[in-house]
């Protein structure tokens, strides 16, 4: 379970946040610039708040004044907006970088369909095509808590109707939780079990869903 | 747009005109409206003493403004040949004047040697080493020495010759660091790089952080020989044989005497 | 023909190369993208060189280095090592002048992919090493390259500075630019001419090598 509670001063506000999350999907939703992506960060340890605490499980991801735990140890997935591929590699290489086990990549790669990609290059392939390979490797090194930063914003209507079942699929299997942020409503209501709508680095409303 | 462009070409024309004049014309008018522009291209060795001369020549020839091109001997001789517009030169050694003359670039009745020079060995103010003579240098003793490079630097040759007629060259050639000019030479000595260095004995007065070790025995070289010349393309002809005329005065002779020149 | 100058200005542009290059490479990815309190005052100190004529660093380097300069001394202390009028001052002059033009490329090099995707491995557990080496110098490597070439270049064609500390010791320190002054100051327009056509060889070699290289293996690392 993920206990977040945090502060931080950004230029235009400050970011106050607290909530808990279990094995649901939890949307960060909000316009631009309200915070979401950096709270993200805290919890990747991209980024971090100046005051609160972050835990997942027994473990203390950041406490103020006691130290913040070093990202590698974390063992988080993260899906960027861009997918943040490895440009020079190829997807094969992409996925099994920091693989924990060759079998659960092939399970992987067979689940999300995309064996026939394997020996291309990130170049090669369309944008669908990467939020998969992305997905894939996100999943590879058998995080306990994905994290997902508008991954789907760059893609086309029909693709991302395919990636959100496909999401909702994994989630059901894994039983890995989640949090996303995006600004997209629909696409919050139709993944998410929990939605939390902040602005100003602050919460707004939740709301519950898709229970 | 293209009017514009013509417009601008006809008045960047128009203010190269004035510039383009028969340059030749205009300072031979000038020679004898009295207004004279004299340049001069003389050795780096010269350069203290040069200054005074100036002034002096200037005393009785108010209307003249001189500039000077100082070098290492070879480097002029060779500006000049590619047809650096000069109207003096003042070389350190007769090589670098010859090669002017068998070219024709000299005024060859104009050529004079109006002064000379010695080979002096030199070290740091508080060198200790102040037991060396040119005949009692040991290579295996010595660190390392600067010596104008005897291609191009006259001071340089002349050094070579020195040693080679106390049979000291072989020997030492494993020390030598070999500067561009005499003023390189200069510094290394003065910086405490080089233990000794070899300079003209007007160089050494030009440092006050060297001292002079020893002086040469001048039967060992060639003599040390100053020739002044007019070139045949300057335009000044006649100022510029004034000016030489005047480096043979006593007044001229008395201002290169104190800065260590010899006669 | 005395080949000496060839092979003199071969040794000190190799280790100079080699000396810039991992000096700047590990410099840049240090500093370039971080933001500190004197970062931009560290930076014009690095880029000083490129702006000084190399006669001026050639005097600092003997200021510093000569047999009276408070480094040079200490290095002959404790390690006997000599660097005025040796090919280490040499070496020495044209690391200082290169490392600016090695910097600046790795750093654009650095800065030159998104920032992200060393994020992506980081997050995967990766070890700073290991990320390094996997991914940030493999997609810095093309700005990189071109760093290298640019630093050899320079190391071959550097005169001022390596006249100064370096002096000219014919068989010892005469690297091929030196030669050329030298050479020309002579009057032997002949020498001189060699040793041009030579030095153009080598830099025309360095810059056609590159291209092809380049060309080679960008695809590679293209990142769309």
């Amino acid at each position: 379970m993920l206990m977040l509670n945090m502060k931080k001063q950004l230029q235009h506000f400050t970011i106050q946040l607290q909530f808990e999350s279990k094995d649901d999907i939890l949307i960060l939703f909000g316009p631009s610039g309200s915070g979401k992506t950096t709270v993200l960060n805290c919890i990747a340890g991209l980024d971090v708040p100046d005051d609160g605490l972050i835990k997942f499980n027994e473990q203390t991801f950041f406490e103020k004044n006691r130290g913040v735990m070093p990202i590698q140890k974390r063992k988080l997935g993260y899906l960027f907006q861009d997918f943040a591929l490895f440009p020079h590699m190829t997807v094969e290489k992409n996925i099994t970088y920091a693989m924990k086990s060759q079998s659960l990549v092939d399970h992987l790669v067979q689940v999300i369909g995309i064996e026939h990609l394997l020996k291309k290059y990130p170049r090669q392939i369309s944008g669908g095509e990467k939020q998969r390979v992305a997905l894939a490797r996100a999943l590879s090194t058998e995080p306990q808590l994905l994290l997902l930063d508008e991954p789907f914003s760059s893609l086309d209507q029909f693709t991302k109707n395919v990636c959100y079942e496909e999401l909702k699929r994994l989630h059901q299997l894994w039983k890995i939780p989640i949090i996303m942020v995006t600004h997209d409503y629909e696409e919050a209501k139709i993944l998410g079990n929990r939605i939390l709508y902040m602005k100003y680095g602050k919460l707004q409303e939740m709301e519950y869903l898709n229970q | 747009m293209k009017n514009q462009v013509f417009i601008f070409l006809a008045i960047l024309i128009l203010f190269m005109l004035p510039g383009c004049s028969n340059d030749k014309e205009a300072s031979v008018q000038k020679e004898k409206k009295n207004a004279v522009e004299l340049s001069i291209a003389a050795a780096a060795s010269l350069q203290e003493a040069v200054g005074e001369l100036q002034d002096a020549f200037k005393k009785e020839y108010p209307q003249v403004t001189i500039t000077v091109n100082f070098g290492s001997s070879g480097q002029l001789a060779q500006q000049i040949q590619q047809g650096v517009p000069v109207d003096i030169f003042l070389s350190a050694d007769q090589k670098w004047m010859n090669m002017l003359e068998d070219e024709n670039l000299i005024v060859k009745e104009t050529r004079k040697d109006f002064t000379g020079n010695k080979i002096v060995l030199i070290g740091e103010k508080d060198s200790d080493k102040d037991f060396l003579t040119f005949e009692n240098l040991k290579g295996d003793e010595m660190g390392q020495i600067a010596i104008g490079d005897p291609d191009s630097v006259p001071a340089g040759t002349y050094t070579k010759e020195i040693l080679e007629n106390l049979g000291k060259w072989e020997e030492l050639k494993n020390k030598f660091v070999y500067g561009s000019d005499v003023t390189q030479v200069l510094t290394y000595v003065e910086s405490g790089n080089t233990d000794i260095g070899f300079v003209y004995s007007s160089d050494a007065l030009i440092s006050e952080k060297v001292q002079v070790l020893a002086e040469a025995d001048s039967s060992l070289h060639t003599p040390i020989i100053y020739p002044a010349a007019v070139l045949t393309d300057s335009t000044t002809q006649d100022t510029a044989n004034k000016f030489i005329e005047f480096l043979l005065s006593e007044k001229a002779q008395t201002i290169l005497a104190e800065y260590g020149f010899i006669k | 023909m005395d080949y000496t100058p060839l092979f003199l200005s071969l040794k000190v542009a190799s280790i100079a190369t080699i000396i810039v290059f991992i000096l700047g490479t590990f410099g840049a990815r240090a500093i370039a993208r971080e933001d500190f309190f004197g970062k931009s005052v560290l930076e014009a100190i690095i880029l000083l060189p490129l702006v000084l004529p190399p006669t001026v660093v050639g005097f600092a380097l003997l200021y510093l280095f000569g047999k009276n300069g408070i480094f040079g001394k200490l290095l002959f202390e404790s390690t006997n090592i000599q660097i005025v009028f040796t090919l280490f001052g040499a070496i020495l002059a044209a690391i200082v002048v290169a490392f600016p033009l090695m910097y600046q490329s790795a750093s654009a090099a650095f800065q030159n992919y998104d920032k992200n995707i060393e994020n992506a491995a980081i997050i995967m557990g990766a070890s700073k090493f290991k990320v390094f080496w996997t991914i940030s110098f493999p997609l810095a490597w093309p700005g990189l390259l071109a760093g290298v070439v640019l630093t050899f270049a320079r190391s071959l064609g550097e005169f001022g500075a390596t006249l100064m500390i370096a002096g000219f010791i014919p068989g010892k320190t005469n690297t091929i630019p030196v030669e050329i002054y030298f050479a020309v100051q002579a009057g032997n327009t002949s020498t001189a001419s060699f040793w041009v056509v030579i030095l153009i060889v080598l830099g025309l070699v360095a810059n056609i090598w590159l291209n092809w290289w380049s060309k080679r293996n960008l695809l590679k690392y293209k990142t769309d």
